[in-house]
């Protein structure tokens, strides 16, 4: 009988061109080849026949490559089937990865090279003839027929030995090495004869063979079918060699085990790339900065998680993309111009690009790029991002900030302490352009004074003691002048921990400073005048009820320095007495108000083992807005201790009261004294006068003419001194009169006036008119009768010679005044007399020409100010005079 | 009281103005006998008829009295307090006459119990008017004046 040498070989791809040539290319080898377009008719073909090879492509829409071969692992029949992945893509360590997780034995790549193609199918077209061959050994015992198989294995191993990276041998049940092909030999070192015979342990390391792989192996492809094992095997030379390995049992008809074949392949290259591929895929997921890898074209054949985040797209979305997708319309040129550098063979490191973001904002990105060659073709391109694009914006902000500031902002040189970089406000503080400044340090600027002291602190600075430096000092400017500046310094410092760059912040503090230095001097001021006026001073915060008190404050009310202010110990030492009145001004200022409001009061304190003493408290309670809006009060006060004023007032007050006793008493003895006067002179006047008229009686009828005439002239004398003497006693007796002011009837005053001067009118022959209506008038009537009479008694004296006094009495009123004249046509006074005739004893003409004493109109004035009423004359010499007093009018 | 015969009594310190009180009686023609003391105390013991004017007859209880003011011992004020507080079965009024124009005087002197209050004038012959008026008024005997 003669076995078929025809198997079956399953090709599966989506391109009518691949399954051509597949078919041309197997078709030499004179096996049949099943054609399927899709992953399912696969399957579908898989289920309905014999498969002794599956070739199948990776990529096929709908169910890929991987999917069916998942699926056909799920066939009993088909578990242990063969399968060759074939691809168009490159092949990747992660794609090998996959396929041979798979169980696939090998990854062709597209399009078809027929000649290995070939010699790969037919070593598995033979394994799987083989194997159908032992299981019909048993039954196929003849010789012929064993001949036939050993023929059969013969080509077999003449196959393998053609395919250079596979090694094939046989063995028996027992695992003994039957037979040792070429293949093996150039793979594992050892010879035929060094190795058929022996037990295959020799070929497993000495660990495997301490776990039984030998066995293991055996058993599982005698349970099996086959086993499939990665190991290493040890080479003649003691080398180890990484092998991908497959023992197929041998079985006869009743499936009893015959021998083993076992096929492997030099996976050396293979582990190597995994390990790599692991340590760059590790690399490569993990990385913080973008990856992707460009193929010829520039579309994306692979890509991080990191991009993916970068540019905000799904991983899958960027595999298979073309770059340009992710790039601004304007910046195609520019990328692609960069792409066709890497084509040339260029590397790029740190250059910024810009991407757009899937919602369309700008990444910007730093790119490090190194082009891919193979066999020195250009296969493409890979590309390291890092996202710079907070960089880029803090950059932006920053040098925004650094321009605008409303600080002057000041890189400098910490070894050489030059400027390297300032903003445009730091010009305007120093005075000096940036050209100017970075040719100078920042010591040339600053004013002498504070050089010194500036070298201690930036040394600290640099020596890493403080962390920053804060100084207000001045800068000095081109012209001279000083800017005080508010300087804040940092240093940056080099990996190392050098100083590198140092940061400073400028504020020109010119304007607080002078405000400053004002308010030192006010307060100084301040202060020196309260302590000159040794005043006591208190503030009190209505916001936060704070209240403090000056240290004098606290020594006039008696308490220590250490004592603590507050209201109540203010107010447990006001005098009872004036604790009331002091508890209501306190209140007052307390109370919130919207104005200000002041208010002085002077009370007692009652100081322990000091006494009472009195202070005066001025104190002004003032709105206050604060700094939140709201608003609220303050008070502030001073205490000042006037004890020693009261004191004085109090014996001032005391002293007056003993001189008014004094002057009362005195005043009530010269009143006596002045009746006592006059009536002790009149006496003896009345004495002269009577005597005379006594002799006068006794002498006139002797006919001594002259001697009566003496003694006329004496009466006439005692005459002219009783009137001086009632008219001082008038002008005192209008001094001492209290003036009780009540509403009298001037009309009836005149009245009675006249009256009392009747006999000197008739004796005088005087013409008195009166005008009413005579009003009433506020005054006091015995003083008014007085003056009335002295006005009088002053017109009926100075007439003209020869002429009857004519006089006028009348009388006005307006703006509640009443006005009295009285009017004679006499002799008249001149103008520069007016002023002097109501004083006392000035009397304008001679004694001789008029009677009087002199003291009338000195009545009228003392009487009129008494009475809080005015007086005065209109006169000319010749005219005769009005003499005219006003008073308040009195409504009836 | 008007009779001719009924006693003045003058209580006067000033002997000068008794006397020209006196002159003007008799140069107003006044016939009625005028007794003169010298201070209230005298003019009391007079009223009293006390030594030394316990004779009636040499010293007749007066109808009318002339009083000064300032005197010495008891003045005119006290002398009217005291003819107010010893009332007599024929009290005779009591006339101030002095040379005080204090007005305390005069309220003073009415509220004692003054029937009249007469200032002594300077000019002597005024006190001929006045004793004149005193005269007629209190109905004194008057003879014709010898002065017009």
């Amino acid at each position: 009988m003669t076995l078929s040498t025809a198997v079956t070989i399953l090709v599966v791809n989506d391109r009518e061109a691949d399954l051509a040539a597949f078919e041309e290319a197997l078709q030499p080898l004179g096996h049949r080849v099943l054609l399927a377009g899709s992953a399912r008719d696969g399957l579908q073909l898989a289920a309905e026949h014999e498969l002794a090879l599956a070739i199948i492509d990776v990529r096929m829409p709908g169910m890929d490559g991987f999917e069916m071969v998942e699926s056909l692992r799920n066939q009993p029949s088909h578990r242990e089937l063969p399968v060759i992945f074939a691809t168009a893509l490159d092949v990747t360590p992660a794609l090998e990865e996959r396929v041979y997780a798979l169980g696939a034995v090998d990854l062709v790549p597209l399009p078809v090279r027929p000649a290995m193609l070939r010699s790969k199918v037919a070593v598995f077209a033979t394994l799987h003839r083989q194997s159908a061959q032992a299981r019909a050994y048993a039954d196929e015992v003849s010789r012929a027929a064993t001949l036939e198989v050993h023929g059969e294995q013969e080509r077999f191993r003449l196959l393998m030995d053609a395919v250079s990276d596979y090694a094939l041998f046989f063995m028996d049940a027992l695992g003994v090495v039957t037979e040792w092909t070429t293949s093996a030999e150039r793979l594992l070192g050892y010879r035929e004869a060094d190795a058929v015979g022996r037990h295959v342990e020799f070929i497993f390391t000495a660990t495997d063979r301490a776990h039984g792989a030998p066995q293991h192996e055996m058993e599982v492809a005698t349970e099996r079918g086959q086993s499939r094992d990665d190991r290493s095997h040890v080479r003649a030379d003691g080398t180890e060699l990484p092998v991908s390995g497959r023992l197929v049992a041998l079985k006869d008809a009743t499936e009893h085990v015959r021998g083993f074949a076992k096929i492997m392949r030099d996976a050396s290259r293979e582990r190597a790339v995994e390990e790599s591929e692991a340590r760059f895929r590790q690399i490569f997921e993990s990385s913080n900065d973008g990856i992707w890898i460009l193929d010829a074209d520039s579309t994306i054949r692979m890509a991080n998680r990191r991009i993916a985040e970068i540019l905000g797209y799904d991983l899958a979305e960027l595999i298979g993309s073309k770059k340009a997708k992710f790039a601004f319309p304007e910046d195609q040129s520019y990328l692609a111009k960069l792409f066709e550098e890497r084509r040339a063979g260029k590397r790029e490191s740190a250059i910024e690009v810009r991407f757009r973001h899937r919602d369309g904002h700008a990444v910007w990105t730093l790119l490090s790029a190194r082009p891919l060659f193979r066999d020195g073709a250009f296969i493409g391109a890979l590309d390291v991002f890092t996202d710079v694009t907070a960089r880029r914006q803090a950059e932006a902000r920053f040098r925004l900030f650094f321009e605008s500031s409303a600080a002057g902002h000041a890189l400098t040189d910490p070894a050489t302490r030059r400027f390297l970089t300032v903003n445009r406000r730091f010009c305007e503080i120093t005075g000096r352009s940036e050209q100017e400044l970075l040719n100078l340090t920042f010591t040339e600027i600053t004013h002498p004074a504070h050089r010194e002291t500036d070298d201690a602190r930036f040394s600290a600075l640099y020596a890493g003691r403080t962390a920053e430096v804060r100084a207000e000092k001045r800068y000095v400017q081109p012209d001279g002048s000083a800017r005080w500046v508010d300087v804040t310094s940092t240093i940056i410092r080099d990996p190392n921990g050098a100083p590198e760059v140092q940061l400073s912040v400028v504020q020109d503090i010119t304007a607080r400073k002078i405000v400053e230095a004002e308010l030192a001097e006010n307060r100084t001021r301040l202060r020196l005048a309260v302590e000159v006026a040794d005043l006591g001073v208190f503030y009190h915060d209505g916001a936060t009820g704070e209240l403090v008190w000056s240290e004098q404050m606290k020594r006039l009310l008696g308490f220590s320095p250490d004592d603590q202010a507050s209201v109540e110990s203010f107010m447990g030492r006001i005098h009872p007495d004036d604790r009331k009145a002091v508890e209501e001004t306190v209140g007052t200022l307390l109370q919130v108000r919207d104005r200000e409001r002041e208010s002085e009061s002077d009370f007692r304190v009652v100081v322990p083992g000091e006494g009472t003493r009195w202070l005066k408290a001025s104190a002004v309670s003032q709105p206050r807005e604060n700094l939140d809006g709201t608003s609220t009060f303050h008070v502030v006060g001073t205490l000042r201790d006037i004890s020693a004023q009261k004191a004085f007032e109090a014996e001032l007050q005391r002293q007056i009261a003993q001189r008014t006793r004094e002057l009362d008493d005195k005043s009530r003895q010269l009143e006596g004294f002045s009746y006592t006067i006059a009536h002790d002179l009149r006496a003896p006047l009345r004495a002269i006068n009577g005597y005379a008229d006594c002799a006068i009686e006794e002498i006139a009828p002797l006919g001594r003419p002259e001697v009566v005439q003496y003694l006329e002239r004496i009466r006439a004398a005692t005459r002219r001194l009783d009137a001086l003497i009632n008219d001082l006693l008038a002008y005192s007796r209008i001094n001492q009169i209290e003036v009780a002011s009540g509403s009298v009837d001037l009309a009836a005053a005149i009245d009675r006036v006249l009256r009392e001067l009747q006999p000197e009118i008739e004796r005088r022959h005087a013409k008195v008119t009166v005008h009413q209506p005579i009003p009433s008038a506020l005054g006091e009537e015995s003083i008014i009768e007085q003056v009335i009479i002295n006005l009088v008694g002053n017109a009926l004296k100075f007439t003209r010679p020869g002429q009857p006094p004519d006089i006028d009495i009348s009388a006005s009123d307006g703006n509640g005044k009443v006005r009295v004249a009285v009017t004679d046509r006499g002799i008249g006074i001149a103008s520069e007399y007016h002023h002097k005739i109501f004083k006392v004893f000035e009397r304008l003409e001679s004694a001789r020409a008029y009677p009087g004493t002199g003291i009338g109109l000195a009545i009228v004035a003392r009487g009129m100010d008494r009475l809080g009423g005015k007086y005065g004359v209109r006169s000319e010499p010749g005219q005769g005079s009005t003499f005219w007093i006003e008073l308040k009018r009195s409504e009836p | 009281m008007n009779h001719p015969g009924d006693t003045v009594l003058l209580v006067e310190d000033d002997e000068n103005d008794a006397m020209f009180i006196r002159r003007a009686f008799t140069r107003a023609g006044i016939s009625n006998p005028l007794q003169w003391v010298s201070n209230g105390e005298q003019a009391v013991a007079y009223l009293a008829a006390s030594p030394p004017f316990a004779d009636r007859q040499q010293y007749p209880f007066p109808a009318l009295i002339l009083s000064d003011l300032k005197m010495p011992q008891m003045d005119g004020l006290q002398f009217l307090s005291w003819i107010h507080e010893h009332p007599q079965p024929k009290a005779p009024p009591v006339v101030v006459l002095t040379s005080s124009t204090a007005q305390t005087d005069v309220d003073e002197a009415f509220r004692r119990g003054a029937a009249g209050y007469m200032v002594k004038p300077i000019e002597i012959r005024e006190l001929d008017r006045i004793v004149k008026t005193i005269a007629d008024y209190w109905r004194l005997s008057v003879r014709p004046s010898r002065t017009p």
